[in-house]
């Protein structure tokens, strides 16, 4: 496993020993047919687990979360693919995040439980072994950040 | 009003495409992790049933040696997709064994086109406000 640090670190893996019918090591391609995994599902279990991770707050840049907003209210894109990049092949996907981590949390050890689960959820889920997951964080959250500025009183009725 | 049959009549010497198309996808939605059936990011997934009309999800073509090899496309629960399409052939095999088309049947391609969470299968919640507060108000 190579760790190359935070932003665009890159985690390689082997397959392991895993039970046949489960993980990349149940075949993808076989004599019955071939079993196909759209981007859109990568995208899907790669956000869910990457949110799945504690200190995590979100995913996205403030530009796609704004952007995001706006196509999420008029029916065009889901929350869960902001902050998602995926790029998929017959047997291997590559994952790139880009996430906001709670203020204190250790970011290095934020963005490898992260990699960790990314990995753990795709293969298990999708059959595909994933040769990278680079995970860029690109803000922090303060816990502040989302209370309203108290409403000054007025000072003429 | 005499009742009109759904049921589509057997199709006497023609290709096995169609009733291969349709066994295929109602042998893939009877599991209870599959969801529906997607046309597909090309439109292709689709087969035309004439009594039944479209059967969304599924595309069977002739191959070289006359056997018919099936193409779906599904949205699926999040479960473990490998193992699920796996099961997804078998049943399909099994019906088509039930069927006498067995000897017509190649490959089973699955390819899934999305999944859903827990939380997507929830309906709609509908939030009814205290007494005195007009509306509804519809969230997801």
């Amino acid at each position: 496993m190579a760790d190359q640090g935070t932003s665009g670190a890159v985690t390689t893996r082997s397959a392991g020993n895993r039970p046949e019918g489960s993980g990349p090591g149940a075949p993808l391609q076989t004599e019955r047919g071939n079993t196909t995994i759209a981007d859109a599902v990568v995208t899907k279990v790669a956000s869910i687990a990457a949110r799945e991770v504690r200190g995590v707050h979100g995913l996205g840049g403030g530009v796609s979360r704004a952007l995001g907003s706006v196509t999420q209210r008029v029916g065009m894109s889901d929350e869960r693919s902001q902050g998602v990049s995926v790029e998929v092949g017959e047997r291997e996907a590559a994952v790139d995040l880009t996430v906001t981590v709670e203020y204190g949390e250790s970011v290095p050890q934020v963005s490898q439980a992260i990699r960790d689960n990314v990995i753990k959820r795709i293969e298990g889920i999708c059959g595909l072994s994933v040769t990278e997951v680079n995970v860029a964080v690109n803000d922090l959250y303060f816990p502040g950040d989302d209370v309203p500025e108290p409403q000054q009183p007025a000072r003429v009725e | 009003m005499p009742s009109v049959s759904v049921t589509p009549p057997p199709e006497v010497g023609g290709s096995p495409r169609v009733p291969l198309a349709r066994l295929a996808l109602e042998a893939a939605l009877a599991l209870p992790d599959v969801v529906g059936g997607e046309i597909g990011p090309h439109g292709l997934r689709v087969t035309v049933d004439a009594p039944a009309g479209l059967l969304r999800g599924v595309s069977v073509t002739a191959q070289a040696d006359g056997r018919y090899a099936v193409d779906l496309c599904l949205t699926a629960r999040m479960v473990p997709l490998v193992a699920l399409s796996e099961e997804i052939r078998s049943k399909v095999q099994a019906a088509a064994r039930h069927a006498g088309l067995a000897d017509r049947l190649d490959t089973v391609d699955v390819d899934f086109a999305g999944v859903l969470t827990a939380a997507d299968l929830l309906p709609p919640t509908s939030i009814v406000p205290p007494a005195g507060q007009p509306g509804q108000e519809t969230v997801r």
